[in-house]
């Protein structure tokens, strides 16, 4: 029999339907491998048995009264940002060590709603800051196509348990690539929407104005899928946008023949490892043989896209994460005065990723810096923009690499905190440009390690994204590939 | 450069301790991360006007009723202390 834990949203929810599985044996299977192999990949941080077959065995009683829906039955890893009523939730920080939401986020409770099952959940970089998974106060997290690599952060757990079956698909974050850098480096297809499209409530916030949540699946159907549950508009959210929301899994078959693709010349350059550019290429010449015409585009201030987020990222960050100050929830350091048990819950419960991005953000927010650091960042975040609007003046999307290079090794770069910066060069303009933008595997690079194709489309156009996907993924089948750890 | 002592006013203004250590570590970082982030100096940015959101957004505005969460119990309980539908901390008015 298939193990079931291997398969997708779909195909499990075809058995299921048609009664060849119940919700409570894929939940086993999946419960199983996270037994037999998470102690190598290290991708969730919580798992709850208990919670997740009861949730099972209520899907079964919906599915055999007729009722089933996309995610009944359909064990999900969210990535540990997003609230879980009853569950755990701690961002990967000892600050919330223990921590047990009384809600759920907006799009946990929408997954709940169709039944879901929610076998944990996954590890990821301390409140979301970092591009490997390694700044996470739990655990590193394994890349489970090479043990010794990292799996890409923010959202490494989430990317590495989709790759390892430990879970049928995951919901990650995206703040500068958080999404996309895991899925490209673990080889799995992840989405990040247009900002707007997908409600923020109840998803711990990291950076307000570019945070957004979307789906980490195994294919393109998956993430089509999720979409259809993730997308919409939330009045708890001041920034949801309120427009509706298409079924994304209508465009997936459609052509890709006159499909107008932008490749950007910065995104081949310097810095740029061989593989990554020969591999994204060949993928590029697959999109024209299938019939889509390459036009070359330029988004010539991308080498300060880096800059740019480095400033506003950490100092949306300084002010969102004052919260944890002791006094309403999490950890609670010592102290006489109120002050002092402030700075000494900060200064205990934070790592130090953390603390120097709350440094970073204070201080590029100080009296006398204003106009020195922040105003100019959301200027530059001004030209970023035009860069994108004048690129899509000519083209329906922008292709290219999503990471300069495959998965570094652990701790290559943990001492090194402007390298691993860097490394979100290819992802971060798409955030400060609120753009939609999905990873999907095309190809492998040295050492066997999974490389992502980056498409870039238009301001709520993830149908556009969704279906160029498709057609390259049915034409490739890359996405078929297994690690074997 | 910023020196020792400017991180640890900084370290004040965001309410947090930091050990020696972690003074003489960020002294440096934060150097050096500013050194590239002053990169943007290069770009002409006078006449450019800020981004705060890319996508257009308006606040929401609701009628401004009273009603319950259902959560107080729940939510109170997350704290290290509390008192009834309170939060315990230091004496703050001496």
């Amino acid at each position: 029999m298939t193990d079931l834990a291997s398969l997708t949203i779909h195909a499990l929810h075809e058995l299921l339907k048609n009664k060849k599985a119940s919700a409570v044996e894929a939940t086993q299977a999946v419960l199983q491998r996270i037994e037999a192999f998470d102690q190598h990949i290290g991708s969730y941080i919580t798992v709850c048995p208990e919670i997740a077959l009861a949730q099972a065995g209520a899907a079964d009683k919906v599915i055999a009264a007729g009722n089933i829906q996309t995610l009944t039955g359909i064990p999900l890893g969210p990535k540990d940002i997003y609230l879980t009523k009853g569950i755990q939730t701690t961002c990967a920080s000892a600050i919330l060590k223990g921590y047990v939401p009384p809600y759920d986020a907006t799009v946990i409770a929408k997954c709940l709603e169709q039944d879901c099952v929610l076998v944990g959940k996954t590890n990821m970089d301390e409140f979301a800051m970092g591009s490997s998974t390694e700044t996470s106060h739990y655990k590193k997290t394994h890349n489970p196509w090479d043990l010794e690599r990292i799996p890409g952060g923010s959202s490494g757990g989430s990317a590495a348990a989709v790759a390892a079956d430990l879970c049928i698909a995951s919901l990650g974050t995206d703040t500068g690539g958080s999404i996309r850098q895991p899925a490209s480096h673990c080889g799995i297809v992840g989405l990040k929407p247009t900002y707007g499209r997908v409600s923020r409530y109840g998803t711990i916030a990291f950076a307000s104005s570019l945070d957004q949540m979307g789906p980490m699946t195994k294919d393109v159907r998956d993430c089509a899928l999720l979409m259809n549950v993730m997308a919409g508009f939330d009045k708890r959210d001041s920034t949801s946008i309120n427009r509706p929301v298409p079924d994304y899994t209508k465009v997936l078959g459609q052509s890709v023949k006159g499909l107008r693709i932008g490749v950007p010349k910065e995104f081949f350059g310097k810095g740029i490892a061989t593989d990554v550019h020969d591999t994204v290429k060949t993928a590029l010449k697959k999109l024209e043989e299938l019939g889509a015409i390459l036009v070359e585009v330029a988004l010539p201030n991308t080498e300060y896209a880096v800059a740019t987020y480095y400033i506003l990222a950490p100092a949306e960050a300084s002010s969102n994460l004052a919260r944890y100050d002791g006094v309403r929830f999490g950890l609670r350091g010592p102290g006489k005065s109120i002050q002092e048990m402030y700075e000494n819950t900060k200064g205990t419960g934070f790592g130090s990723e953390v603390k120097r991005r709350i440094m970073l953000g204070t201080y590029v927010l100080s009296s006398g810096y204003y106009d020195a650091y922040y105003l100019k960042a959301q200027k530059a975040r001004t030209i970023i923009l035009r860069d994108f609007q004048k690129a899509f003046e000519n083209v329906d999307i922008i292709a290219g690499p999503v990471a300069p290079t495959t998965a570094f090794r652990l701790g290559e770069k943990t001492d090194d905190p402007l390298q691993m910066y860097l490394s979100d060069i290819l992802t971060i303009s798409t955030n400060l440009a609120a753009l939609p933008g999905m990873s999907l595997p095309c190809g492998f690079g040295e050492g066997g390690m999974p490389i992502g194709l980056q498409l870039i489309g238009q301001a709520f156009d993830e149908e556009t994204l969704l279906r160029t996907a498709h057609a390259f993924e049915q034409a490739t089948l890359w996405h078929k590939a297994k690690p074997k750890f | 450069m910023i020196s020792r002592d400017n991180i640890k006013k900084v370290a004040g203004l965001s309410r947090m301790t930091l050990c020696e250590a972690e003074l003489d570590k960020l002294s440096g970082q934060m150097t050096a991360i500013l050194d590239f982030v002053a990169t943007l100096d290069k770009l002409e940015l006078k006449d450019v006007p800020p981004t705060s959101h890319a996508v257009l957004v308006n606040n929401i505005f609701r009628e401004d009723e009273p009603c319950l969460s259902g959560l107080i119990d729940d939510a109170i309980k997350a704290a290290t202390e509390h008192e009834g539908h309170f939060f315990r901390v230091p004496k703050v008015i001496e």
